[in-house]
């Protein structure tokens, strides 16, 4: 069983800001395509700022510098020379991504076109690059299955976050749809998705190594390293 | 049919646009004879309509209230995140001048005023700090996939909603909501707060999830998903 209330950890995390980027880009794809999740995530931002904003004791502010207002003044009356932006080539367009997605993708991961490369019978994928701040484990990949394309079982070394992006796939505990963001905790947990009938495309993010029940070649090609 | 009803739907909004400027007003002449320069302390103070007066005419003084009653908090909120006291104190003057660019994009329609600066200082927390860039959805793009009914003020999630979480969270079991503001509010990592408490890893994250259903129960209930088209599985 797929625990809801670890996506429910996500989103609230999301809304403190505790997310690395290429984990917050899959949760924003997943906001893009789930308004419930919209609503949740402000919720949450609502939250924070009650807690940060309006309960906040007087004994739990801290005083700022006398001459904070005044220097926050002088910033925007001289404000600093815009820097000029690098005119960056846009991400060609894939027409199999939902254009939402596509625009956040576009705008946040480095590649500039998608190139899928066939990993084995039925099933396509490609690595995206998130730019951050420090080094990260993450390995962001977009999946795509054929109809009825199987997975062979295998069980997940880290968290896991799959956002379906079109079509579905089902695995023993549940069909999940366009908009669903399945996140795998638990190490002990082993599956084996199908495609549906129309196929599934996938936005993956991994930040260890999946171990596979029975090693095919083809296995090792999806899962070999960048 | 469509031009037809062009000219009296605008001149309707004109007319709306009108009102909410009246209302506004009537709601500053009420605030302006108590006039202290210090934001009052009680709830109704309206953050909004400061937010709204620096966003439509650089109003210094709603914004210098503002800053008497958001600063010291937000600077309270970084210290807890691991920001020195001169990193602070940067960030808040950077929340600040964002604060002052983008209020005129500040829609009191689609988010309470403490809401909005609350997620500037988280950005410009995430900018200094991990000098990373927050990867957040731009609601207004019509690409986005919406609910049947998503009707704009249904997307507003009102301070009610973030009063019955805060409840919820008052009625967990210690042990829950004390982890959950670790986790969610200090940015600690789960096997920070295990280090920090010497609960087991496993123990902080079922009892973090234990606290987190109770959680989205409540947000089931005050509607927030009434309009959503799925359930997580």
């Amino acid at each position: 069983m797929i625990d809801p209330s670890i996506l429910e950890i996500l989103l609230m995390e999301y809304a403190a800001g505790h997310l690395r980027p290429s984990e917050a880009l899959v949760v924003t794809c997943h906001l893009a395509l789930s308004p419930n999740a919209r609503k949740r995530v402000q919720a949450y931002e609502a939250l924070g700022a009650k807690m940060i904003c309006d309960d906040c004791g007087e004994n739990d502010i801290a005083a700022v510098s006398d001459d904070c207002f005044d220097k926050i003044m002088s910033r925007i009356e001289q404000p600093a020379p815009i820097m000029m932006q690098v005119p960056r080539t846009p991400m060609q367009q894939d027409r199999s991504i939902p254009p939402a997605v596509m625009s956040l993708l576009c705008g946040h991961c480095t590649e500039r076109n998608i190139r899928w490369q066939a990993i084995g019978p039925g099933v396509e994928a490609v690595s995206l690059h998130v730019p951050a701040g420090s080094p990260c484990r993450h390995r962001l990949r977009l999946m795509r299955l054929g109809p009825h394309q199987q997975i062979p079982m295998h069980r997940h070394g880290g968290r896991e976050m799959t956002l379906v992006l079109e079509g579905s796939f089902s695995d023993h505990t549940g069909t999940y749809r366009k908009g669903d963001l399945v996140v795998i905790d638990d190490p002990a947990f082993a599956h084996q998705p199908r495609a549906g009938d129309q196929g599934c495309l996938c936005l993956i993010l991994t930040d260890a190594p999946i171990y596979f029940k029975k090693v095919h070649v083809w296995i090792l090609r999806i899962f070999r390293r960048r | 049919m469509i031009a037809a009803t062009a000219v009296p739907l605008y001149t309707t909004v004109e007319s709306l646009a009108f009102l909410r400027r009246a209302r506004l007003q009537r709601r500053m002449a009420s605030v302006i004879p108590s006039g202290m320069p210090t934001a009052p302390a009680s709830a109704a103070a309206p953050h909004e309509q400061l937010l709204v007066q620096v966003g439509a005419r650089q109003d210094r003084a709603a914004f210098r209230t503002l800053f008497e009653h958001y600063a010291p908090r937000l600077k309270s909120y970084l210290l807890k995140h691991g920001a020195g006291d001169a990193l602070a104190e940067e960030i808040v003057q950077n929340t600040f001048v964002t604060i002052w660019e983008k209020a005129a994009q500040f829609d009191p329609k689609k988010a309470a005023a403490s809401t909005w600066i609350f997620t500037i200082a988280r950005n410009r927390r995430i900018d200094a700090i991990r000098r990373e860039k927050y990867i957040e959805i731009d609601s207004d793009n019509p690409a986005l996939e919406r609910a049947a009914s998503d009707a704009p003020d249904d997307a507003y999630v009102d301070s009610a909603t973030a009063e019955k979480l805060r409840a919820a969270i008052d009625d967990l079991p210690p042990e829950q909501s004390a982890l959950l503001r670790m986790a969610f509010f200090e940015d600690k990592t789960h096997q920070a707060i295990s280090d920090e408490t010497h609960i087991p890893l496993g123990t902080v994250k079922s009892r973090l999830r234990l606290a987190v259903e109770k959680l989205r129960g409540t947000l089931g209930k005050t509607g927030a998903d009434k309009n959503g088209k799925e359930t997580q599985k």
